[in-house]
């Protein structure tokens, strides 16, 4: 566990230092646009203003500080609190991932294992071939046909944004708006990973159906659908675990590509637009929450690791698998 | 209002007008029959991102406009480029010109109900030329001082009368109330306080700007119950939002342009407006490098470059090619200096008069040991730059000179351009309806704190402030034809064109005045006057 603590300060450091280098920060501190250059006396007060003139190192040290106090300032943009910006955002983004891989996971695992107990057949190989077909085929296109389809041509459902209905609605018929814009991205964030996880389920328990201890088992008169279920897919749930821990992480990371098609505020935009707009302080307090989030993650596979198999025990465990 | 459009380039832009679309005034006639103005409605505009709403800093174009509903200006601009009175209701110049005094309008409050005073003006203008507050203060070079007799009059006294006297007055008036401590202050660029037509409500960052009528603006409140600006990064996005009706306005890709332009139902539900917009695209090259120094050089790039034949194959005919900064909508454009044409061998001529003659057997270019090779940079996410820059990079290669392109985000481009550490660059000037060009041309970094590119012409200096303080059109427009001439020959930047800009605004909103040169938004009172029929309102109740 503790030897999170080094690993976080070397990423937030890295962060620091490669922000530092990144050429631009006075630009757009003085928003400069094209055909206005600012003054060099123009810059030189910003930089008194934002104490750019201190040194890295105490401008870092001044920063930790504050973040041990989860203080992460005001974004240079909007001049509002980072953590309210954070807050908001981060639900947001929270909201279409979680339901994007619930939607992924809820297909992707009854199809895999069902492939899997019917290895080599021809509804297998069909299947192999149209989830090849579809991790090929990119999300953004998927996106950009589907919006065509649903809300340009048809009208069903809304074809961009977060809500369409002011907040003094009735609650229920909020919830059924954002239900509706959630459809399409959803759709296609889950579409992207659940050819992937298909495969991916299929070939741990096919992995499984071929081990000694199915053949004893399918030796003691156990029928198919236990032995593919109770035994081989039981035991092909310690790899996705670790996949699943490796996921956490994204699940905040937001999709940019998504995200600016369906424009959803999420993680993604921010984080790719406080870096365009060299907005330090919502770049660094987003690096930290993706480095605080990867290492709950893997620490999180670890809990269930001891859940899908009892063998797995927790003393000791967290702080080998963490270092 | 010294300050007028020829008439030769408002009939240009109106004739651009009316072959591109049909006149927006038909649909106006239509209107009436619904009619008389009533309150109501709500108009959602697209934004790529949320701007900063910081009044005093903001130059990008989105905190231009919520400043131009949220706040007021002492004038404005009319539907024609010319000058309207705003808070200010008369001025009135005295001294030869040395002394403009403005009458302010009674009785105007804050959206906070404290009242409007000279002493804000005075407030504002402090605050823009103190260097501390990071504002752009350029535009005030001329004025000596600033003065508040009473609480209704403002007087502005100049060192030499300019033809900028007016235009620097445009600037979004800031609350003085308001003021302690600037940063943390009540006025806040994430809370913003104004006296104009619209109320700030609230923004979220990379969703919305919500803004609401200000039933106490002095002019009256405005027919819509609000303004809504959001976000949608994606432009394809935007224009297919419009079309299913989640917002009112959009620009319409060019791409788009010959499909949606012939579909009857298209025109029958949106009013579409087209003009060529105030703003010019321009390759500057570094005149302080060895490579650019020569005008001729210079000129041979900008005769190398099929400017027309870019716009007709890439834009479907969505801009003009620019002969200099003087848009065809500017006091004083001179039609008679016209863009030089696409003319390689007379580019592969000049090259070679400058000394850089081809060698075989690669075919580059050389002037003694040194071979012509350059680096173009140009920002990123912006398709049509790259565009541009690959067919610059075709058509010098054919004449043997190497350009290589080098994309930069855009603060990183600004950075480079600020520190003259750059061969050529693409980009592009929002241009603003005074025509005078010293901050991108004059040699002086004071005067012409954009010249980046290093031009320095003291006969081009010398037009260029003859032109600032002639406050005789006839003068000044004698003046402005030898400075487009001289552009001409210099080729300071090669100039590439003014982009016609389409959008397309939803048919129910009514008396909708076009601009020649700007969007339906921009004049004033402008979208202060639009409303929607009863039977057509479509956003009604609280935002």
């Amino acid at each position: 566990m503790l030897s999170a603590v080094p690993t976080l300060l070397g990423i937030t450091l890295v962060t620091f230092l490669l922000l530092e280098i990144l050429p631009g920060r006075e630009m757009a501190l003085a928003r400069a646009g094209e055909g206005n250059l600012p003054s060099r006396e123009m810059l030189d007060r910003l930089r008194q203003t934002y104490h750019l003139d201190d040194p890295v190192s105490t401008r870092y040290f001044h920063w930790l500080i504050r973040l041990c106090r989860w203080d992460l300032g005001e974004s240079l943009l909007d001049q509002r609190p980072v953590n309210e910006t954070l807050r908001v955002t981060a639900a947001r983004t929270l909201a279409l991932n979680l339901l994007a891989l619930s939607l992924a996971l809820a297909i992707a695992v009854p199809l895999g294992t069902r492939w899997a107990a019917s290895a080599g057949s021809r509804r297998d190989r069909l299947g192999s071939v149209l989830m090849y077909l579809l991790y090929a085929f990119p999300g953004f296109a998927a996106a950009l046909i589907l919006q065509n389809l649903f809300a340009v041509r048809w009208g069903m459902l809304p074809l961009q944004g977060v809500t369409s209905l002011p907040s003094s609605a009735p609650l229920f018929s909020r919830g059924l708006d954002l239900a509706a814009h959630l459809v399409l991205p959803v759709v296609c964030l889950a579409y992207g990973s659940l050819a992937y996880l298909a495969r991916f389920t299929r070939a741990n328990v096919l992995e499984g159906l071929h081990s000694h201890y199915v053949d004893a088992a399918r030796a003691r008169g156990i029928g198919e659908g236990d032995l593919v279920w109770r035994h081989a897919f039981r035991n092909a749930l310690v790899p996705m675990v670790t996949l699943l821990g490796a996921l956490v992480p994204a699940l905040l990371g937001g999709s940019i590509l998504i995200e600016t098609i369906f424009s959803w505020p999420g993680m993604g935009r921010l984080y790719f637009e406080s870096l365009q707009n060299r907005d330090y302080p919502v770049v660094l307090a987003l690096t930290v929450v993706s480095a605080l989030l990867t290492l709950a993650g893997s620490l999180l596979a670890d809990f269930f690791y001891c859940i899908a198999d009892p063998r797995v025990e927790m003393e000791g465990g967290f702080h080998d698998q963490l270092s | 209002m010294r300050l007028r459009t020829t008439r030769a380039g408002c009939l240009l832009a109106l004739a651009l007008l009316l072959v591109g679309c049909q006149s927006p005034t038909a649909q106006r006639t239509d209107s009436a029959a619904v009619g008389h103005p009533v309150d109501g409605d709500r108009l959602v505009i697209p934004i790529i991102s949320t701007p900063s709403l910081d009044f005093l800093t903001c130059t990008d174009a989105w905190c231009l406009l919520v400043a131009h509903f949220v706040t007021d200006s002492l004038v404005d601009e009319g539907e024609n480029l010319e000058t309207v009175p705003r808070i200010a209701s008369s001025w009135e110049f005295s001294e030869q010109d040395r002394v403009l005094t403005f009458h302010l309008r009674e009785g105007v409050r804050w959206h906070d109900g404290a009242p409007f005073t000279s002493r804000d003006v005075l407030f504002t203008y402090r605050r823009t030329i103190d260097p501390a507050s990071g504002a752009r203060a350029d535009q005030f070079q001329d004025v000596q001082e600033v003065a508040a007799p009473d609480d209704f009059t403002v007087k502005v006294r100049f060192r030499q009368p300019t033809v900028l006297a007016l235009d620097m007055w445009k600037v979004p008036l800031l609350p003085e109330h308001l003021s302690e401590g600037v940063r943390e202050a009540p006025n806040s660029p994430s809370h913003p306080i104004g006296t104009g037509p619209f109320r700030f409500v609230r923004s979220e960052r990379g969703r919305e700007i919500v803004l609401e009528a200000n039933p106490d603006y002095f002019l009256g409140r405005p027919y819509l119950d609000g303004m809504i600006f959001r976000v949608i990064p994606a432009p394809a996005t935007q224009f297919q939002a419009l079309l299913t009706g989640e917002t009112d306005w959009s620009s319409i890709p060019a791409a788009e342009w010959p499909k949606q332009s012939s579909r009857p139902e298209f025109r029958k539900q949106f009013q579409i407006f087209e003009y060529p917009a105030l703003f010019l695209h321009y390759i500057g090259w570094n005149e302080r490098g060895p490579l650019f120094s020569d005008a001729r050089v210079r000129q041979a790039m900008t005769l190398a470059l099929d400017r027309q034949g870019f716009v007709n194959k890439v834009f479907h005919g969505a801009g003009i090619a620019a002969a200099g900064t003087f848009h065809p909508g500017h006091f004083g454009f001179d039609p008679a200096v016209r863009p030089l044409p696409y003319d390689p061998e007379k580019a592969a001529k000049l090259l070679d008069e400058a000394g850089w003659r081809l060698t075989l057997p690669q075919g580059v270019r050389r002037r003694g040991n040194r071979v012509f090779r350059f680096t173009l940079l140009i920002f990123q996410g912006d398709p049509m730059q790259q565009q541009i820059a690959s067919l610059l990079a075709d058509s010098l290669g054919r004449l043997g000179v190497q350009m290589e392109i080098k994309v930069l985000d855009f603060p990183a481009l600004l950075e480079r351009m600020h520190r003259h550490d750059f061969e050529a660059v693409l980009s592009g000037w929002a241009l603003s309806s005074n025509p005078d060009p010293t901050a991108l041309l004059h040699s002086d970094p004071v005067l012409g704190p954009s010249n980046y590119v290093g031009y320095s012409n003291t006969e081009m200096d010398r037009l260029l402030l003859d032109g600032r303080h002639a406050t005789d059109p006839g003068k000044r427009r004698e003046i402005y034809r030898r400075l487009q001439e001289l552009q001409s020959r210099d080729q300071p930047y090669t100039f590439l064109f003014f982009p016609v800009v389409r959008v397309a605004l939803d048919g129910r909103f009514r008396d909708v005045r076009a601009s020649p040169v700007a969007s339906p938004l921009k004049p004033y009172p402008g979208p202060l006057r639009w409303y929607v029929p009863t039977q057509l309102q479509k956003r009604t109740g609280p935002s």
